[in-house]
């Protein structure tokens, strides 16, 4: 019975010993500290809706602006194109033609192989920043 | 005794949008997150700073409803409030903190060992020693002598001894959710507690009878 009483006595001074009181003001400092961090959520949202209609009116205008030009080359070649040859058997010959084309634009020349690697470097670029955006950032 | 009701209605209020609801969940559980917290850093800027760490991320689980209501509350955020103290004192600390650090067997126990080491290199604050003045004055030297020797002891232990501790008596945890939170087995848990408290007693038991003990404590 004197052990259980010397015992419950002992464990109250233990828990008096481990106790510590949180400093002053905790609360409120971890108030400001909550608004703040909810405030910064806000503009972060606020922030990538912008940046995603700026990259969908830029990625409008990117596609936009190439349709035209493509159809515009393409309508250059159509002129001199044999009667046998259809779309579809034409398409990759189109697709470097165009870009040939473009390049001429801005001065530029490029092989057939050369057109070939700049796509699959272009469609790289693509890959990482898609992947990038939707599987990272997703998964954080 | 924080009831698991009480903190299941005031999770449902933070969850409808009532922000300030997170106050009582914060009233509730500072003092006692604070202790442990500060078991495992041992800095007091430092603790505060870890603990406002744990209650925001408590606040966006909530937010998010990632807390599920099934789940005992207060197991759910001293897990956070741990990890995020563990995670400090590794990221910030050259030492690595680990609960199983050491292997707590009898023999080694018995050799006098790392639970009285702390105890004899540490000084005793007399500013922070408990104060009973419900006693004479007498017996309140002898009471205040003895909540020293106790106050200096817990506060001298490894953390592998103190952290359980103040898990199981402050932040009022089973001996399963100790063994859940820190990953080790419950046997460890209970075998800790009771090593600690009965090192204490033969320390105690050094300079007082059991009859001056029961009179002065």
């Amino acid at each position: 019975m004197e052990n259980d009483i010397s015992n419950i006595i002992l464990e109250e001074r233990i828990k008096n010993s481990l106790f510590k009181k949180a400093p002053d003001g905790f609360t409120d400092k971890l108030f400001k500290e909550i608004r703040l961090s909810e405030e910064f959520a806000r503009e972060d949202k606020k922030t990538t809706k912008t940046l995603k209609y700026l990259l969908g009116v830029l990625g409008l205008f990117i596609i936009s602006f190439g349709t035209i030009l493509f159809s515009a080359i393409i309508g250059k070649y159509e002129a001199v194109r044999t009667e046998e040859e259809n779309i579809i058997t034409g398409l990759p010959d189109y697709i470097n033609k165009a870009f040939s084309g473009i390049l001429e634009i801005f001065g530029f020349s490029i092989s057939n192989l050369g057109i070939i690697y700049l796509l699959i470097i272009l469609i790289i670029i693509l890959g990482f920043t898609f992947s990038d955006k939707f599987i990272v950032k997703k998964s954080l | 005794m924080f009831s698991q009701d009480k903190d299941i209605e005031t999770i449902k209020r933070i969850q409808s949008g009532d922000i300030n609801a997170f106050g009582d969940i914060v009233e509730r559980y500072k003092d006692s997150a604070y202790s442990l917290t500060l078991k495992i850093i041992r800095n007091k800027d430092e603790a505060e700073d870890t603990l406002q760490d744990a209650f925001i991320k408590l606040f966006k689980a909530i937010v998010e409803k990632k807390y599920e209501t099934k789940a005992k509350f207060s197991t759910y955020f001293y897990t956070i409030v741990y990890n995020t103290a563990v995670d400090y004192y590794r990221k910030y600390t050259s030492k690595r903190f680990n609960i199983t650090s050491i292997d707590i067997t009898d023999a080694n126990f018995k050799e006098g060992d790392e639970l009285l080491r702390g105890f004899q290199e540490t000084k005793i604050d007399d500013s922070v020693a408990i104060e009973d003045s419900q006693l004479s004055p007498d017996k309140n030297a002898a009471g205040n002598e003895i909540n020293n020797i106790i106050y200096k002891y817990i506060n001298s232990i490894p953390e592998h001894y103190s952290v359980i501790l103040n898990m199981f008596y402050i932040n009022q945890l089973s001996h399963y959710e100790i063994a859940e939170i820190l990953k080790i087995p419950e046997g460890t848990v209970k075998n800790r507690i009771f090593r600690a408290k009965e090192k204490l007693k033969t320390l105690l038991l050094l300079n007082y009878s059991e009859e001056e003990l029961l009179e002065y404590i």
